[in-house]
């Protein structure tokens, strides 16, 4: 039976494959002055990334506030493929009657697509609110936006390059629960049928899911590194799954000190059985029910059931199911190995 | 019914045997005093969180001692004595229930201690009590599955905090933030939703012990 | 894990860890290696998380392999 084997392989390289070479949509990164005021002439440079800004020559800007109103730059000088000088002339007021107001920079061409950035420049209104205001800002509507449809990645704001890190970190942790679930359900089959293989298989298939939790602590904390600033930044999900990564290591020392085979089987299996049911609210409840950095929890930028676009659910699925098979295969060999070496012990006991 | 005089014949022998070995109840009301008297003479004023923290963690160490000795009290031919005479359902129901009260006496009592040393920080009553309450049973429940597992392993005494305290730390973690509401640390609409999920943490917990047991005691 | 602890290759695994360590703190003094990884839109991040994966599976390959070879030679004194 090695069928699964190759689907594995095949699995894993292109979703890696796909992972990595899929480009990110093309975004705006930055832009360099961050506040003006009402009445001015401000010319300004627009960061983007992955854009065409030279290429494309029919850029548009516009700046909005809230859905209605919008004012379009009066001139557009792409000075890199990633730089565009833009130039607004603000009006005098401002549509709403507010002292100051964030608006929204939306970039459009014809080879990247619309391209928003969420609160680029503060206004601030300097004489008194006047209706007339209302009249300025609906001149220039958002017209003839053109859709950007080739296969890309979302581009977030805080995530950028490594919303990548979806295939190799997040599908490591759905990958490590899976394993769990099924040493499990290993342990409750050697518990009621009492084969020995059973609990050599939730043994192996334990040890490999400890592999891939510390793999995935390791991974997320490179990533935590340069996205939060440290390491550990004792987040809830980290500390959650530390605490699950000792009770995986309890299991391991209880089964290193009970020397009868019998008896280890039976309280392994046991304690294996409990401490996967009381690592379900670990990790899937309370999460939850507590803020989170991670992306995707409470007002971070991130991959809520929205943002997870359905180019990265094609890839993310299968990549899960690979990773998974390759651990599975893994301590299918550790399990062959661990069944030769108990035989081999017996051999010599009998010896 | 057999089975129901059983179980509470079990209840009542741990309890007796509980009273006439004066000096382990006494020794752990003497861990309760002691430890908030440390914790008194390095602190001398408590403000709610650390008052919060503290305190569970006393619990906690309550439970390890109350609990990690029940199956070690008795000589193991004892145990395996009691097993043959009775239904496994009926001897860890009357371990487990016999050390939820324990547990919950002592919590009782821990809690007094802390109002004599530190005044009472607690602003909603029923929902403090409640997350002791269902706390101390949770605790009770994982430290009797453990002290069922590490008896028949080598060196017990030292599996069981490192077989235990991983187990606990989600349970616990929940209940510092439930209680933590209780004394008005934080503002929660949906704490009731968590005391809902420490409820099912220790029902599925329950039923995995009765499960368990047998296969853990056949030997 | 608690197979490390009876492991040489703990030790070379701890002495890898401090060496690269070292070579961390070295370049945050400069903030070169920051700076290194937050170009580019963070690929290098992605980059690193994808080393360390590979790191761990060919440790885990490793470990097996040493315990095949330690097997076969116990097997085949017995044979002797």
């Amino acid at each position: 039976m090695t069928w699964w084997k190759y689907i594995c392989i095949v699995l894993i390289l292109l979703t890696t494959a796909a992972g990595i070479l899929i480009p990110l949509k093309p975004g705006l990164h930055s832009v360099s002055q961050s506040s003006i005021k009402t009445g001015e002439q401000i010319t300004f440079t627009v960061q983007g990334y992955n854009t065409y800004f030279e290429e494309a020559k029919n850029n548009r800007a516009w700046l909005r506030i809230g859905s209605d109103y919008q004012i379009l730059a009066s001139n557009h000088t792409p000075l890199s493929e990633q730089l565009l000088e833009v130039t607004f002339s603000i009006p005098p007021f401002l549509p709403i009657d507010k002292e100051a107001t964030a608006t929204t920079l939306i970039v459009d061409n014809a080879i990247d697509g619309a391209m928003v950035l969420p609160s680029a420049v503060f206004i601030t209104q300097i004489d008194d609110w006047t209706p007339k205001g209302i009249e300025w800002w609906q001149k220039n509507p958002l017209e003839n936006i053109t859709i950007n449809d080739k296969v890309s990645f979302p581009n977030r704001n805080i995530l950028e390059e490594t919303i990548r890190n979806l295939f190799f970190h997040v599908t490591l942790w759905f990958a490590m629960f899976l394993m769990f679930l099924i040493s499990a359900i290993y342990s409750l089959m050697y518990l009621v049928k009492g084969d020995p293989m059973y609990d050599t298989k939730a043994y192996s298939i334990t040890q490999t899911g400890i592999v891939y939790g510390i793999l995935g602590l390791v991974t997320g904390a490179i990533w935590a590194k340069f996205t939060w600033g440290q390491y550990w930044s004792w987040d809830v999900k980290q500390n959650m799954t530390a605490i699950a990564m000792l009770i995986y290591f309890a299991y391991l020392i209880l089964r290193n000190s009970v020397e009868d085979l019998d008896q280890k089987g039976r309280l392994c299996a046991a304690y294996n059985i409990f401490s996967f049911v009381a690592m379900i609210p670990l990790i899937f409840v309370i999460p939850r029910l507590t803020d989170s950095l991670h992306p995707g929890n409470g007002g971070n930028p991130g991959l809520g059931s929205e943002d997870l676009d359905n180019n990265m659910r094609m890839i993310f699925y299968p990549a899960i199911m690979g990773w998974f098979l390759l651990g599975m295969w893994a301590s299918q060999l550790y399990r062959r190995y661990e069944t030769i070496y108990q035989k081999h012990l017996e051999d010599a006991n009998q010896m | 019914m057999n089975n129901l005089q059983h179980f509470w014949q079990m209840v009542y022998k741990d309890i007796r045997l509980e009273w006439r070995m004066k000096h382990a109840i006494g020794g752990m009301l003497l861990y309760v005093i002691s430890t908030v008297f440390i914790i008194y003479s390095s602190f001398i004023q408590l403000n709610p969180k650390e008052w919060n923290t503290t305190f569970w963690i006393v619990i906690l160490f309550a439970a390890l001692n109350a609990n990690a000795k029940s199956f070690s009290t008795e000589p193991p031919e004892r145990n395996l004595y009691y097993y043959s005479i009775v239904d496994p359902l009926s001897y860890i129901l009357a371990k487990l229930i016999y050390n939820s009260l324990l547990l919950i006496i002592l919590s009782g009592v821990t809690i007094l201690v802390y109002f004599f040393f530190f005044g009472n920080p607690i602003r909603e009553i029923t929902l403090f009590v409640t997350a002791l309450g269902c706390g101390s049973f949770g605790f009770s429940v994982v430290f009797t599955f453990i002290s069922a597992i590490s008896m028949q392993a080598k060196n017990s005494a030292l599996l069981i905090p490192v077989l235990g305290f991983p187990l606990v730390l989600p349970l616990l973690m929940t209940l510092i933030k439930i209680s933590a509401s209780g004394l008005a640390l934080l503002s929660d609409t949906s704490v009731w939703q968590d005391v809902g999920l420490i409820v099912a943490i220790d029902l599925v917990l329950v039923s995995l012990l009765i499960f368990l047991f047998p296969y853990i005691y056949k030997a | 894990m608690f197979f490390l602890f009876k492991n040489k290759i703990l030790k070379i695994v701890l002495s890898i860890v401090i060496i690269f360590q070292n070579n961390v703190i070295i370049f945050a003094q400069n903030e070169a290696s920051s700076d290194m990884m937050r170009s580019m839109g963070k690929i290098n991040v992605v980059v690193a998380v994808i080393i360390s994966i590979f790191i761990g599976m060919f440790y885990y390959l490793y470990r097996l392999d040493k315990k095949l070879s330690n097997l076969e030679n116990q097997l085949k004194s017995n044979n002797e």
